[in-house]
């Protein structure tokens, strides 16, 4: 049960950050980065029935209110206040992109990252999965023009880093994972009012026609 | 306790500058708060400096590490605090910023504060995490603060870059946890102490991504890019805070982290990484220096330099992290003088471009002394102590590795020549001839912050009290 529970997690949370890469519409890539946040649940749900822990309850709980509810239900605001639905273009075409996706999986797979993998110990594939993640959404934020989508990006990267602590076996005490939710809200609530800002500036979310900065 | 005092005082100032109107409220709230700061930990450095460190509850830790950090940031915070007043007063009556900013400004520096006092505390790593997180939360906006497209393009980009560098870093801190579980190891002296069972290749990932990640909040080349655009936009007591407090709280996390991963693995890959980043850090603000047309961004990049000299000491270890330790306390009182007067320079001249500046020595004199005088000492030379440091890092990278010695020491004859250039194209030439630029300082309360501060740094070049030399021979020597 805990195993296919684990398996429907990581492949929820796989579909999502390659969907977030394809993605053209920014409504669309709320949708999957609450996907992704979801699937965050499902891991932290396995792992509560693997330990009976009322704390990872909590954590699940905070995890769902924060990512899955509040930030969709903001971003969703902010583009419709703005009405920025395409705005989510990327430097790399969809094709170069999922060669580099797949790249990155090759590449975690070598002989470099194998004293990381092998932490897990029964879980490696997982913890692969993890790795893979979070290099997918450094790549997010690196391909992307939109400043919506960086900040999707940095999300991506906290969510993959979540995984890579609950496969590891390293997740903190639930103060301290508090703490770090605590911290993502706040920085999320500052993104939302800082994307909002540069749409009523320079009228787009593009980040590449931000140019005031030379000298 | 003392400690706690310290951050609830910043918070009481952060409610205030919230809740309260009046800006003479608000500015003495500050001032006391940052006054009090200053007595109370330089209280706590003596303590730590005669009778060793001092903790509470187990969450929060003042070694010797921390204690040379509290008073770094204690002392610039009083600086910079008591700069502010005057400082946004003249931009208030300028109409640059309205009574709201005011507000805005000394609430979220207050909170900014706090929150370096309680990540340079904290016992366990991923508590300074997320304190260091905070820093970056509160002082986005200021970065904004002048509500421009220029400015918010800065403050998005310190919100992005510093959120990955962040995140990254957390990953690393998150390896180095492989130790033992969080439970059997969660402060930063219990991971020292079991560090020997600490896998290899995992103590060299994780340090690589503590080095990265927080590197970025240090500065480190390539990580900096930031840095220039967020010094040259924020308002200057922020840009003395940044420079003076931020770098060496960021600097101390990876020290601590460096300190487990000797014990794990000995110190040649650390201090390999450290020289890498120090020389990349060196070379390219160097150039930059060089070519940059704005004194603010030319703060940042010499900042960028500083946090590549003390890696460079602490990498070549010995007489250099001596150096490197001592550099970074006159680095912390030199910098926020220099921002100082460059702020007092834009108030008068409503620009940070250089080509926009010229004869400041006429019309405002004793800020361009000032500013002379802090491009000195800056850049190292006698009776400035950062002659000595910058003199006992080269001399300990002569001995372990003479080509980088010899790269750093050209280096920092570059940024000499380069930051030389352009502050003399502003401070020795002839008179504006815009008449709008009326001679005379701007206020006498302007002047006095970079005055003590370089009369602080020039004092503590021959004389160190007993205590503070024991803190920093202590840190020289554990790191």
């Amino acid at each position: 049960m805990i195993e296919i529970i684990t398996q429907l997690g990581i492949m929820l949370l796989c579909l999502a950050t390659i969907g977030l890469h394809v993605a053209k519409k920014n409504d669309t890539e709320v949708i999957l980065y609450s996907m992704q946040s979801f699937a965050i649940i499902v891991l932290l749900v396995a792992a509560l029935l693997q330990n009976s822990s009322l704390e990872l309850l909590l954590i699940a709980a905070v995890t769902l209110g924060v990512k899955v509810i509040f930030a969709p239900i903001f971003f969703s605001k902010l583009i419709r206040r703005h009405k920025i639905k395409f705005e989510s273009h990327t430097y790399a075409n969809v094709p170069e992109t999922l060669f580099a996706l797949t790249a990155l999986f090759l590449l975690i797979n070598t002989q470099i990252f194998a004293p990381i993998i092998n932490i897990a110990g029964d879980s490696r594939e997982y913890l692969v999965l993890a790795l893979w993640l979070i290099f997918a959404s450094v790549l997010l934020m690196a391909n992307r023009k939109g400043a919506l989508s960086q900040a999707t990006g940095v999300l991506s990267l906290e969510n993959s880093i979540v995984a890579f602590g609950i496969f590891a076996g390293l997740e903190q005490s639930a103060a301290l994972q508090m703490g770090i939710l605590f911290d993502v809200s706040v920085w999320l609530v500052i993104a939302i009012v800082m994307v909002s800002m540069i749409y009523k500036h320079i009228g787009s979310l593009d980040v590449t026609k931000m140019k005031d900065l030379r000298g | 306790m003392l400690l706690l005092a310290i951050v609830l005082g910043f918070i009481l100032a952060a409610t205030v500058a919230f809740t309260v109107k009046k800006q003479q409220i608000i500015e003495v709230t500050s001032v006391g708060a940052s006054t009090f700061a200053l007595i109370v930990s330089s209280a706590i450095a003596y303590k730590v400096g005669t009778t060793g460190a001092v903790s509470i509850a187990n969450t929060f830790t003042v070694d010797a590490l921390a204690a040379l950090s509290v008073l770094i940031v204690a002392t610039v915070a009083f600086f910079a605090t008591i700069y502010a007043v005057p400082y946004f007063r003249k931009e208030s009556a300028k109409k640059i910023i309205g009574p709201w900013r005011i507000r805005e400004y000394y609430a979220l520096t207050n909170l900014f504060l706090a929150a370096m006092f309680l990540a340079a505390t904290a016992s366990n790593p991923v508590v300074a995490w997320i304190f260091l997180e905070v820093t970056t939360l509160s002082t986005a906006f200021l970065i904004s603060y002048y509500n421009r497209r220029s400015t918010i393009e800065a403050a998005w980009k310190y919100l992005i870059i510093n959120a990955i560098g962040l995140l990254l870093a957390f990953l690393g801190t998150l390896l180095y946890f492989t130790i033992g579980g969080s439970e059997n190891a969660a402060t930063w002296q219990e991971l020292v102490a079991n560090a020997a069972v600490l896998d290899p290749a995992i103590a060299k990932t994780a340090f690589a991504f503590v080095i990265v990640g927080y590197g970025v909040k240090i500065g480190f080349a390539p990580m900096h890019t930031w840095k220039p655009d967020a010094y040259g936009k924020s308002p200057a007591p922020l840009g003395a805070l940044f420079s003076g407090a931020l770098l060496p709280v960021a600097f101390a996390m990876v020290l601590r982290f460096k300190l487990i991963t000797d014990t794990a693995i000995g110190s040649t890959f650390s201090d390999n990484l450290f020289i890498i980043f120090g020389m990349m850090s060196m070379l390219i603000a160097a150039f930059c220096i060089l070519t940059s047309h704005n004194y603010k961004r030319i703060l940042a990049y010499s900042s960028i330099e500083h946090a590549g000299i003390m890696a460079l000491g602490f990498g070549f270890g010995g007489l250099g992290a001596f150096g490197a330790v001592m550099h970074m306390v006159y680095h912390s009182l030199i910098k926020p003088s220099l921002f100082f007067t460059t702020g007092n320079v834009l108030i008068k001249y409503n620009s940070a471009r250089i080509a926009k500046v010229c004869g400041t020595m006429a019309i405002i004199p004793i800020t361009s002394i000032l500013l002379l005088i802090g491009l000195f000492a800056v850049t190292g030379f006698p009776p400035f102590g950062m002659f000595l440091t910058e003199a006992s890092i080269i001399t300990a990278g002569l001995q372990t590795r003479p080509a980088v010695a010899v790269i750093a020491l050209m280096a920092i004859a570059l940024v000499f020549i380069g930051f030389f250039r352009r502050v003399n194209s502003m401070v020795m030439t002839a008179k504006p001839t815009d008449q709008s630029i009326k001679p005379g300082e701007s206020s006498p309360w302007l002047i006095v912050p970079p005055l003590l501060l370089l009369a602080i740094a020039l004092v503590a070049s021959f004389y160190m009290p007993h205590f503070l030399q024991a803190i920093i021979n202590e840190v020289a020597l554990r790191y």
